[in-house]
């Protein structure tokens, strides 16, 4: 079981919501967007990387476009292997969470 | 968005370059979109700087990825040039062994050419030291420049110029007994100095006061080597050296005087010694003609040689002239000859010892260069008789993606790693061989004096060189290849390329030929200057040097004592015999005119000189003992005076010689009393035992040791203060030739190496062309072909290289070899049979390292070169 640290699982989970377009630029706006910070190119290039080489995401060039100078895009998309730790993530994280919304719920 | 604001052009290429190629595109791609955002948010000025901040972020990752890539190669360059080494051992044996050899000889070379470049410059104020030399105008002499000068020259130069800040005069006692208590020996290395000498020249003192050791008389200098000879460990300081039976308190004790010195010695003996004797005090230190000093002189940092020597015409007029027109009969002019250059390019009469020559020094450089040069071809050759099967490889590497400048370095890299490895090995070489080239040059090199600037640049320029050119085929012609045709065909794209090498075997064996022309003519020189008919018999003559007074004194009682012996012909005391040096005196000719000076060279000798010489008398008579008048009033004179006096009748032509009033008594065949490189002088001998100093004896060739016994128990009973020491005429005749002696012997020893690497290098073309043609020459087998017809089949194609590599040799050698000749007044004609001889010789050992692989390919069984078919 591959471990997954937090700034990697978002940027999976980003990948995932941005579907077909999902490449670096994309990505880094997506995760500002949501988190509301300013998130540095480096630091999502790198994970990226990491993530490709253990085989949880995959990527390929994408069509040329008139912006970007006529270069292509690498858009990453999701492996099987990646949904699957994604999964085991979520399940983890719903059990443990669980125990979060019991506590958060007044009871009275 | 219609205009897009992009970032400028230059920085995009830059960023291009610096981003790792599999993830360029986009991330350029990447950058480009944020930097137009930026710039539409905040200014094209902001999003540059962003822009350029980003390049410089990416440096240092730029540099890791550079290094780890680079890293990677060499390291599968590495693992193909092992493979490669391991692969075809023969190959890689012949190229590193050849340029090992190649390299260790460049480096002895430099070695002995640093070293005869050197000489004398360790002298601090080397820079402003000159020698005075002296060039005669003398009526009768032919060899005018000697390296000498006469006495009163140092002291009147100092007092008259202001440019001459200090002179030192030198007066060699040239082999004289040393003797402490018992021990006594002869010893070479003394001189006797003035107490500047010190001031003048840069021979440290470990004891004593420089300032004061030579002022007072009889006392000396001594090296360390000396002292520990004598004294052993006792102090030396104080004790009393006995030279000549006079004695010598040692007043300073010197640090060994450096091999690299136009002058060894061991000792300095004030020269005050000589100077307070009456005697001598006229004879040689007022007397401006009598040249028998060494002088050097130290000049003021301010001022010219140049300047300084157009002033000594004036000064010899005020001083010397009329002496010298008085004593000589001639005029003198002396000139300034700076000390550094002195080893290598001075060649006057009387040298203090005998020195280098610059010719050498370049005739060595060119040597080493041409080793060097067939070593290298050697390596291109195989590389590029396996460029074809290093083609797939280039091929193949183009194909995943290597670029020119890859292969290059590639190929160079591996050969610079090949030339690397020789290079320890030549480095090992040099080490083992060091004493050896130590003996055969007379030198003294050590390695580790050596380790410096110079010997350590020039090895690293050898490694580039060698590891550059020889690797320049491959780099710059393999790596051109096309990889499609390469791949495609089996056919090998280097073999037909071979016209290059070819031209190289030709070059090769061309040098390795001229060089053995050379050896050969030099040889042949030698051996025509040893056996040349002298005019005298060189042979069997046993030379005892006279250091007993009396001994000259009573010279006919011990002639006819010693001719008791059966086994002794003759004997004689003369002067020197032939091959010494024979110093000219003036004499005058005696003619109805008037009287003239003349100096001619004079051998001063007794009746008997002629006899035991085997000189052949053409006119008149030898002296005889019988004849009273003879040893009084007779001149015998040779050829050569007979010519340029210009005598139609030399018989009773009237001499005086001081007061010896004379006329000439018979004429003598000219025979070669000096060194073959001079023309014979005109000479004159008369009866003198004054001044003889040896005593010559003709022995019969038979029982020579018992002879020499006998002429020892003789001698002792003479002399038993002296030590015995005896020499054969003809030895110490071919000593003279030493220097051409040696030039030989190094000759033979490069000329051998070079043709070993060419063979050597032949040796693997032989190979790889076997190789290559193993089923041609199966399939002719099968057709029937004969062994010896496959032997010719292979042997013809390199026999005809050697062949016109012959017509290239040939002239060259002629020419070069006409050049070093003309140094000598006597010469052998280059007989053509001599290089038809190299040439055969070096076709010979050409064919005989090919027919190995010749013979192999022939023999072998075609089943086998054919069974993959």
């Amino acid at each position: 079981m591959k471990s997954l640290t937090r700034k990697e699982e978002l940027i999976m989970l980003s990948i995932i919501g941005l579907e077909q377009d999902a490449y670096l630029i994309a990505i880094v706006d997506h995760l500002s967007n949501i988190t509301g910070k300013k998130v540095s190119l480096t630091s999502v290039h790198l994970p990226l990387g990491r993530l490709e080489k253990a085989g949880l995401i995959k990527s390929q060039l994408g069509e040329s476009t008139a912006v970007r100078g006529g270069r292509r895009k690498k858009i990453y998309t999701i492996t099987k292997w990646g949904f699957e730790v994604l999964a085991e993530y979520k399940r983890i994280s719903d059990t443990l969470w669980e125990s979060y919304t019991k506590f958060s719920t007044p009871r009275n | 968005m219609s205009k897009h604001d992009r970032p400028l052009k230059i920085l995009e290429i830059l960023l291009e370059n610096i981003i790792p190629f599999e993830d360029q595109e986009n991330l350029v791609g990447d950058f480009e979109e944020m930097f137009e955002r930026i710039s539409t948010q905040k200014g094209k000025t902001v999003a540059i700087i962003w822009y350029i901040f980003q390049i410089c972020k990416l440096i240092p990752s730029y540099f890791r990825n550079y290094m780890y890539w680079s890293m990677t190669m060499i390291k599968n360059y590495l693992k193909i040039t092992f493979r490669n080494i391991k692969k075809y051992k023969s190959f890689s044996f012949i190229n590193i062994a050849g340029l090992a050899i190649g390299m260790a000889c460049c480096v002895l070379i430099i070695l002995f050419i640093q070293d005869e470049l050197s000489f004398d410059r360790y002298h601090e104020k080397a820079d402003r030291i000159y020698r005075l030399v002296d060039s005669f105008d003398v009526e009768g002499d032919m060899s005018r420049d000697f390296a000498l000068s006469s006495a009163p020259f140092a002291p009147a130069l100092k007092k008259e110029f202001s440019e001459v800040e200090d002179a030192v005069r030198l007066f060699p006692g040239r082999r004289r007994m040393v003797s402490y208590r018992e021990k006594k020996y002869y010893e070479n290395g003394l001189y006797f100095a003035d107490p500047s000498l010190f001031e003048i020249f840069t021979f440290p003192l470990v004891q004593g006061n420089p300032d004061t050791a030579l002022t007072a008389p009889n006392t000396i200098v001594i090296s360390e080597f000396i002292a520990t000879k004598y004294f052993g460990n006792h102090e030396p300081i104080n004790r009393t050296l006995s030279i000549n039976d006079q004695d010598y308190i040692v007043t300073g004790i010197m640090k060994y005087v450096p091999a690299n010195s136009h002058f060894r010695a061991d000792m300095f003996a004030s020269l005050i010694t000589l100077e307070q004797l009456p005697t001598v005090q006229e004879r040689y230190f007022q007397n401006w003609a009598r040249h028998e000093f060494y002088t050097y002189l130290l000049l003021r940092e301010s001022s010219s040689a140049d300047e300084l020597q157009k002033k000594l015409p004036r000064f010899i007029e005020k001083y010397a002239a009329v002496q010298i027109k008085t004593i000589l009969g001639g005029t003198l002019s002396p000139r300034l000859q700076p000390l550094k250059s002195i080893h290598l390019h001075s060649h006057l009469q009387a040298e203090i010892s005998p020195n280098g020559d610059i010719k050498y020094v370049y005739i060595f450089s060119v040597i080493a260069l041409f080793i060097l040069l067939i070593a290298c071809v050697n390596f291109m050759n195989l590389a590029a008789a396996r460029s074809a099967n290093r083609s797939k490889e280039v091929g193949l590497r183009k194909v995943v993606g290597a670029n020119r400048g890859q292969l290059v370095k590639q190929f160079l890299g591996e050969s610079m790693l090949l030339t690397f490895f020789s290079l320890i090995l030549a480095l090992l070489v040099v080490k083992i061989a060091l004493p050896f080239f130590n003996a055969l040059t007379s030198k003294d090199i050590a390695l580790n004096d050596l380790v410096d600037v110079v010997l350590i640049g020039s090895i690293l320029f050898i490694l580039f060189f060698v590891g550059i050119v020889s690797g320049s085929y491959p780099a710059f012609f393999i790596s051109r290849f096309q990889p499609a045709n390469v791949l495609r065909s089996s056919a090998s794209v280097g073999s037909g390329k071979s016209l290059l090498r070819k031209g190289l075997v030709i070059l090769q064996f061309s040098v390795s030929i001229i060089l053995i022309i050379s050896t050969a003519i030099v040889l042949d020189q030698l051996d025509f200057l040893r056996n040349r008919k002298l005019g005298f018999e060189k042979e069997h003559v046993v030379v005892v040097t006279i250091r007993e007074n009396a001994i000259r004194k009573n010279a006919e009682t011990i002639k006819a004592d010693l001719l008791q012996n059966p086994n002794i012909l003759n004997a004689t005391i003369t002067i020197g015999v032939p091959g010494g040096i024979v110093a000219g005196d003036a004499i005058q000719l005696v003619t109805d005119e008037g009287k003239k000076t003349l100096t001619l060279r004079m051998i001063y000798t007794d009746h008997d000189y002629i006899k035991t010489m085997g000189i052949e008398i053409i006119q008149g008579r030898d002296f005889a003992k019988d004849m009273s008048t003879d040893a009084t009033e007779a001149f015998i004179i040779n050829e050569a005076a007979v010519r340029h006096l210009g005598l139609e009748n030399p018989l009773n032509t009237r001499f005086d010689w001081g007061e010896k009033k004379g006329k000439v008594i018979g004429v003598v065949k000219d025979f070669q009393f000096q060194s073959l490189k001079e023309d014979i002088n005109p000479l004159v001998i008369h009866v003198w035992p004054h001044n003889t100093y040896v005593f010559a004896m003709r022995i019969r060739p038979i029982d020579i040791p018992e002879t020499l016994a006998f002429i020892e128990e003789k001698w002792r009973e003479l002399d038993p203060a002296h030590p015995f020491e005896y020499s054969f005429m003809d030895e110490s005749f071919d000593k003279l030739y030493r220097s051409e002696e040696k030039l030989s012997q190094i000759f033979s020893l490069f000329s051998l190496l070079a043709i070993c690497i060419a063979a050597l290098g032949l040796f693997g073309l032989a190979l790889f062309m076997v190789e290559q043609r193993t089923k041609e020459i199966g399939i002719r087998k099968v057709l029937g072909a004969s062994v010896g017809s496959i032997f010719l089949l292979v042997s013809k194609e390199f026999a005809y290289l050697v062949l016109i590599a012959n017509m290239v040799a040939w002239p060259t050698a002629y020419f070069l070899m006409r050049k070093w000749l003309q140094n000598f007044a006597y010469r052998v004609n280059m007989e053509p049979w001599l290089f038809m001889l190299s040439g055969g010789i070096a076709l010979s050992i050409a064919i005989l390292t090919i027919s190995y692989q010749a013979v192999k390919a022939a023999m072998a069984d075609p089943v086998h070169s054919l069974k993959y078919e």
